[in-house]
């Protein structure tokens, strides 16, 4: 490894034994690239076995139950064993189902939902998958082909309840993106920067995104978070799988495997919308109260932190709240969270122009 | 002897864009045709990707991947059409695209024309020679992908190729205005059928004033 590299990804993880291997061993830029990948692969995949189980024990608390208890200590190898039997299930596809729609559709929501994980940084000194110069702009990019391919995915399946919820949620995410991409068009003109890494890197300067401009930066992180959460598609924005009418929505013909997979990204969706809202509101890696900046291990667990803290929310909104009509729900988008994020993209803009932040805080 | 990995995945993408093109105008239900189509627009995106030019990437895949193709898969869905609109034999295929076809081929000619006039021209091989049109910055992937302040090099490489594009085949780019013009009347031709009103209730056909209508 070349010494004059200063950008490499997991450069300062390890920084003894990493020396200790260039010294002996040529290692190629490429392979450490695709190591520290794998690394984090493995992170976010065992974190989307955690999750569930983290979101199972909440909910069942605040209802009164005990949630998953059989396998494992405290029920803590429920999703595993379920997933194993998802995975040795037999594979069936509806009689009449499009072939190729069928296995395509599954194939792109997952697929695009493991990409979006590529640019975010998981802490200050370089740990970072790929550093796209466009950060942000390339998670929304790989998060609008989510739309398509349920409404594929719906009508690949030949089945009228599929149908209905593949229009449901192509017409829930349409309505939902916008609002979301402007709410934070605002935070993208302050930094001057799509990179999550330099959004990040400017709150640790000047202070989380969630509490500047008050209350503008508040109303910008509310508006993100519910448009995330709407894309979450779950209660009180499930109406695309709104069980007691269409029986899972677009997902209603899958099963097996294909269920896992789709019930995987789900969770990863979750994942990655409170990942998103953190690193633009909540100061990203950042750790509170600035104790242990600089510390890659330290910034990576106060990450994990906000993450499960972001879920436990997302469990709370779950067990409180009941469904939305679906005019409600586009009453919500269109005409409530549309017009605001434009206010506080014009707040954001204006701020930065008149230099109204210095003044402002 | 070294494989340039950025060639190697050039081809597959290639080769994958042109599978997706022949598969969407050869299948034969329409919604098929459509989403074969998104596939080879994701693509052209992960071309843009191979240039270095993340922003035209993020631009193609969330307009044409995303919006446009819901637009697509809305319209097929919801208007009302044959799910086998492609006559099977070609002679019938012939007869009932003929006007089209012959529009399409002489703006193809004329695309084909203007484009082999401007790559041979002796301004356009001297300027290649020289480097003055920026091509080597188009495919350097040196570049580094990392940000490094505000320099972003990913902007310097899509104004690079707008440039390139605009400075050199300025007269070819409105035609691929009229051969869309052209892809859009044939797929209103595709859609387009007459209405059937004959099996109304008679509350409908009251609130619709249908007898005014078929008189």
């Amino acid at each position: 490894m070349a010494d004059n590299d200063p950008g490499l990804p997991f450069d300062d993880l390890f920084p003894d034994s990493l020396d200790l291997l260039v010294a002996n061993i040529e290692v190629s830029n490429g392979l450490l690239i695709a190591i520290g990948s794998f690394v984090f692969g493995a992170y976010i995949m065992a974190m989307q076995i955690v999750a569930p189980y983290f979101e199972r024990k909440v909910m069942a608390r605040m209802q009164g139950r005990r949630g998953p208890v059989y396998v494992g200590k405290a029920g803590s190898l429920q999703i595993l064993a379920d997933t194993f039997k998802l995975i040795i299930k037999e594979d069936l596809r509806p009689a009449g189902a499009d072939r190729v729609g069928f296995f395509v559709s599954i194939l792109v929501i997952t697929v695009t939902t493991v990409l979006s994980f590529a640019p975010l940084p998981w802490g200050s000194k370089g740990l970072l998958p790929g550093n796209f110069s466009i950060g942000i702009l390339y998670v929304f990019a790989v998060f609008s082909l989510f739309p398509p391919a349920m409404l594929i995915g719906g009508w690949a399946s030949r089945s009228k309840y599929s149908l209905i919820g593949g229009f449901r949620s192509a017409g829930q995410l349409i309505a939902y993106e916008i609002p979301m991409f402007i709410s934070i068009l605002g935070v993208i003109a302050v930094v001057g920067s799509f990179s999550l890494l330099e959004i990040t890197e400017y709150q640790m300067d000047h202070g989380w995104f969630l509490f500047r401009f008050p209350p503008f930066g508040l109303l910008a992180g509310l508006i993100f978070f519910l448009a995330g959460y709407a894309e979450t598609e779950r209660i009180p924005f499930d109406i695309p799988e709104a069980e007691a009418e269409i029986v899972m929505g677009p997902r209603t013909e899958f099963s097996g495997y294909r269920y896992g997979l789709i019930m995987f990204t789900e969770y990863l969706h979750l994942f990655i919308n409170s990942l998103l809202f953190i690193y633009l509101f909540l100061g990203g890696y950042d750790p509170v109260f600035g104790f242990g900046r600089g510390e890659p291990l330290v910034e990576f667990i106060a990450l994990t932190v906000k993450a499960f803290a972001m879920i436990f929310v997302a469990a709370w909104l779950r067990s409180a709240l009941g469904r939305l009509r679906i005019d409600q729900l586009l009453t919500l988008g269109w005409k409530i969270l549309l017009p605001l994020s434009f206010l506080t993209l014009l707040v954001f803009i204006g701020g930065k122009e008149v230099n109204a932040f210095e003044l402002w805080n | 002897m070294s494989i340039d990995y950025t060639q190697v995945a050039f081809f597959i993408t290639a080769f994958y864009i042109i599978i997706c093109m022949i598969l969407a105008l050869t299948v034969e239900k329409v919604m098929q045709s459509a989403y074969w189509l998104i596939f080879m627009l994701v693509g052209v995106g992960v071309l843009f990707l191979l240039a270095n030019s993340e922003i035209m990437f993020a631009f193609q895949i969330s307009i044409y991947g995303g919006g446009i193709a819901v637009l697509f898969l809305f319209a097929t869905l919801l208007t009302e059409h044959d799910d086998f609109a492609f006559p099977s034999s070609v002679t019938g295929f012939v007869r009932a695209t003929w006007s089209q076809m012959l529009i399409f081929f002489l703006i193809a000619f004329n695309l084909v024309y203007l484009i082999w006039s401007s790559v041979t021209s002796q301004d356009y091989l001297k300027d290649l020679k020289a480097d003055n049109l920026g091509v080597a910055k188009l495919g350097d992937t040196t570049r580094p992908v990392y940000t490094e302040g505000t320099n972003i090099g990913a902007f310097e490489v899509t104004k690079n190729y707008a440039i390139f594009l605009w400075k050199n085949f300025g007269e070819v780019i409105p035609f691929l205005g009229l051969l869309l013009l052209a892809a859009l009347l044939g797929s209103i031709k595709l859609v387009i059928r007459e209405s059937e009103i004959e099996n109304l209730s008679e509350e409908v056909e009251a609130r619709f004033n249908v007898k005014e209508v078929r008189s």
